[in-house]
C-alpha cells in the first residue's frame, strides 16, 4: 500500500470527530489538488498513489453525507468502505470523470439504502434492537440544550416519514443539494423528490412549530 | 452549492426561518461530520486489503441464485418423478382389465409400482376404481394374496362383501366363499370395516379374522355386535349381493366414536356402481359380464336404450378413473329415466357421490326420491343431506336430517346425522 505524505497535525484520538475549528487545519496529501479527470485516468492506469489521493479527496463528503444518513459512525465507515471499493471496481464505466464526486456519492447514497433495508428487515425479524437514525446524537458536544432539543424535533419529525423521505429531505436541507443533485443522487425522478422532501418539510415544520409553542407560557 | 449559512446552533429560534433557504444547510453546522485521521487511515486500510483480492468472475448473488435454481431442479425432479408414477395402474404396460381372474393354477398379476396380485383358482376380482390415489377392488369370490408397495401414493380398497379391507403397504390375503370373508396379515397394518365387532378392526403382521353373516369375527368370538347392528342385519337376505351392496353404500360409524360432526354424512367414491347395485337389488350377476339391468316401465321404453348406455357408460368410466364423466354420465341417467324407475333414483344417487357439485345431486336426489330402490332409501336420504348442507341450503338440509332421523332412527348412521344436525 501506498502511503501518502501526510503533514502531521497529530492524529486525532479513535473515533473522535474532527470540530468545525480543525476542518481548516487539516491539511490535504499531496497531489490531492489535483483534477478528478487526471486521478480518475491514474486510477484506471493501474496508479496506487492516485487511487489513495482520490480517496483522500472525497472521503470526507462520502463520509459525512454517509454519518448524517445513517446516524452511527460504524455505519458510516461501513458505507465508506462499501462505496470506495465499489468505486474503484467500477472506475473503467465512469462516463464522467468530472462528475467523480457526485457519482460517489451515489454509491454512497445507494449503500445507505441498501443497509436501511437490511437493518428494517433486522429490526423486523427483532434481530437488531439499536438506536434509531438519530441527527440529535451527531450534535457537537459543546452545543447547547436548545439545539439538542431542535434536533429531537427533526429526528421525531423525520421519524414519522418514509427512508426515502427523510434521505431526500437530508440532502437537500442539512447537505444543500440542490433538487436536481438530490433526485440525481437517489436515482428517483424530480417531481417525485420534490414530494418526499415537502413531505419531510412538512413534517418539520410542524414539529419545530409544536415545539415553539409549547415553549411559549 | 452556495455559502453556508448564518445560522447558528445557539440561535435556536432561527432554526425555522433557516430552514425557509435550504441551500444554506441550515443544520450542516449543527452537526459533527468530518472523519478523523484515525478513521480515514482505518477504512482505508480495510479498504486496500479488499481491493488488493482478486475480483470475483461470478457475483455474490450467482451463487444463491444458483442454489435457488438447484433446489428447483430438484423439486421438478422429484415431481417429474412422483407424476411418472400417478397415473392408474398398469397391469405390466397393458391397462389393467375390469376384471382379473385366478387361472385354473393359479395366476399373479405384477402391476406398475411393482404391486402384486396373487388370484388363486376361481378367483375373480373387479377393478372399480383406478386412479392416482385409490385402487378400488371387490373380491367377487376366491382368494387373493395382496403385495401392496410400501409408500405408494393410493389409497389400496378391497371390498369383499361382508367387509371392507384398507390398505397402505402391507401383504395380506383376502379369501371370500359363500358365507364368509377371511383376511389374513402376513406384513404392514390393515383396516377392515364391515360387518365385523365394532364395525372397524385393525389388523397386524399376523393377525387374521373372519367375517361371517353373523356380526362376529373369529379373532373375536364371543363379542356380539350391538343390538342395533344386529337388526339392521336380520332383514336382509343373508350373503346376498344386495346384502353386499347394501353394506357398502353404508358409511358405519367410527369404532372410537371420535367427533365426526364435521365429516361428511356418507363416503364418496368407493362403491359399486349404478349397474352393479341394480343387479344387486335384481339378484343378478355384475354388469359387464351380461347387459341384465331391470326393463323399464313400458311409459320409459323411448328413454330406455339412451339410459342403459348412459349407465354403462357411466360404470365403464368409473372403472377406468374418469369420476367427472361417471359423474355426467350417471346425470344424464337420472334425468332421462322415467319417475318410478329405480335407475332413475340408481343414478341420482351414483351422481352424488361422485359430483362436486352439491347443489345439482340435492336437485337430482329431490326428483328421484319416488324412484329410489328400498334398499338405497336411506343411504339416498343421507346423500340428500348432505348435499342440501354442503349447496348451503341449510333448512333443506336440517328438514331432510330430521326426515332421516325420524325414519332411520337405529341406523348406525344415525348419530352421526345428529352429531352433524347439532353442529349445523
Amino acid at each position: 500500500m501506498t502511503v501518502l505524505p501526510w503533514p502531521s497535525p497529530g492524529p486525532s484520538p479513535e473515533g473522535t470527530p474532527v470540530s468545525p475549528s480543525e476542518r481548516g487545519r487539516r491539511r490535504q496529501p499531496i497531489g490531492t489538488d489535483l483534477a478528478d479527470e487526471e486521478l480518475v485516468r491514474r486510477v484506471r492506469s493501474g496508479d496506487a498513489w492516485a487511487r489513495e489521493a482520490l480517496y483522500r479527496k472525497h472521503v470526507d463528503v462520502v463520509f459525512r453525507t454517509s454519518l448524517r444518513l445513517m446516524g452511527q459512525r460504524a455505519d458510516a465507515e461501513d458505507v465508506v468502505q462499501d462505496s470506495f471499493v465499489e468505486a474503484f471496481r467500477d472506475i473503467a464505466a465512469l462516463r464522467e470523470p468530472a462528475a467523480l464526486r457526485v457519482w460517489l456519492l451515489r454509491i454512497a447514497v445507494h449503500r445507505c439504502h441498501k443497509l436501511f433495508r437490511r437493518r428494517k428487515l433486522r429490526r423486523l425479524l427483532g434481530l437488531e434492537r439499536g438506536p434509531e437514525e438519530s441527527l440529535s446524537e451527531l450534535a457537537w458536544p459543546e452545543s447547547s440544550a436548545e439545539t439538542r432539543f431542535e434536533l429531537l424535533c427533526v429526528d421525531r419529525a423525520l421519524a414519522r416519514v418514509g427512508t426515502a423521505s427523510r434521505t431526500a429531505w437530508l440532502l437537500r436541507y442539512v447537505e444543500g443539494h440542490s433538487l436536481v443533485e438530490v433526485a440525481e443522487l437517489t436515482g428517483y425522478s424530480l417531481a417525485t423528490v420534490k414530494r418526499r422532501i415537502t413531505e419531510a418539510a412538512r413534517a418539520v415544520e410542524a414539529e419545530l412549530g409544536a415545539g415553539s409553542a409549547e415553549d411559549k407560557p | 452549492m452556495r455559502p453556508r449559512s448564518s445560522w447558528h446552533p445557539s440561535e435556536k429560534s432561527a432554526l425555522l426561518a433557516a430552514l425557509s433557504d435550504p441551500e444554506t444547510q441550515p443544520l450542516d453546522r449543527a452537526l459533527a461530520g468530518s472523519p478523523s485521521e484515525a478513521e480515514v487511515r482505518r477504512i482505508w486500510q480495510k479498504m486496500s486489503g479488499r481491493l488488493s483480492e482478486p475480483k470475483s468472475r461470478v457475483p455474490r448473488y450467482a451463487f444463491a441464485f444458483g442454489a435457488v435454481a438447484a433446489a428447483l431442479c430438484v423439486l421438478v425432479l422429484v415431481f417429474w418423478l412422483r407424476a411418472e408414477n400417478t397415473g392408474p395402474l398398469l397391469a405390466g404396460n397393458a391397462p389393467l382389465p375390469a376384471t382379473l381372474e385366478g387361472s385354473p393354477t393359479g395366476s399373479t398379476v405384477v402391476l406398475s409400482d411393482n404391486s402384486r396380485i396373487r388370484l388363486e383358482p376361481e378367483t375373480r376380482l373387479d377393478v372399480l376404481g383406478n386412479d392416482k390415489r385409490t385402487f378400488v377392488t371387490t373380491l367377487r369370490r376366491g382368494k387373493a394374496v395382496f403385495e401392496v408397495e410400501p409408500g405408494g401414493p393410493r389409497r389400496w380398497v378391497i371390498e369383499a362383501g361382508l367387509v371392507s379391507v384398507e390398505v397402505v403397504g402391507t401383504i395380506f390375503t383376502v379369501s371370500r366363499d359363500d358365507g364368509s370373508v377371511t383376511v389374513s396379515v402376513e406384513r404392514g397394518i390393515v383396516l377392515v370395516r364391515g360387518e365385523i365387532a365394532g364395525s372397524e378392526r385393525r389388523l397386524t403382521a399376523g393377525q387374521s379374522l373372519v367375517a361371517r353373516g353373523e356380526p362376529e369375527d373369529a379373532a373375536n368370538k364371543g363379542r356380539a355386535a350391538s343390538p342395533s347392528r344386529r337388526a339392521s342385519l336380520a332383514g336382509r337376505p343373508e350373503n346376498s349381493e344386495l346384502a353386499e351392496h347394501a353394506l357398502a353404500l353404508e358409511d358405519l360409524p367410527d369404532a372410537e366414536g371420535d367427533d365426526t360432526a364435521s365429516e361428511p354424512l356418507v363416503d364418496g367414491g368407493d362403491e359399486p356402481t349404478a349397474n352393479e347395485a341394480l343387479e344387486s337389488a335384481d339378484g343378478a350377476g355384475p354388469a359387464h359380464d351380461a347387459p341384465t339391468l331391470p326393463v323399464p316401465p313400458p311409459s320409459a321404453a323411448p328413454a330406455g336404450d339412451a339410459v342403459d348406455q348412459a349407465l354403462s357408460d357411466a360404470d365403464a368410466a368409473r372403472r377406468l378413473g374418469d369420476v367427472k364423466r361417471a359423474a355426467k354420465l350417471y346425470e344424464k341417467a337420472a334425468e332421462r329415466a322415467p319417475v318410478g324407475d329405480p335407475r332413475r333414483g340408481m343414478a341420482a344417487l351414483s351422481y352424488a357421490r361422485l359430483s362436486a357439485n352439491p347443489a345439482r345431486a340435492a336437485i337430482l336426489l329431490e326428483a328421484s326420491q319416488t324412484s329410489m330402490p328400498p334398499a338405497l332409501a336411506e343411504a339416498a336420504l343421507a346423500h340428500l343431506a348432505e348435499a342440501h348442507g354442503r349447496a348451503g341450503h341449510a333448512m333443506a338440509a336440517d328438514a331432510a336430517a330430521r326426515r332421516y332421523l325420524a325414519t332411520y332412527p337405529h341406523h348406525p348412521r344415525a348419530e352421526k346425522v345428529k352429531r352433524w344436525l347439532a353442529s349445523e
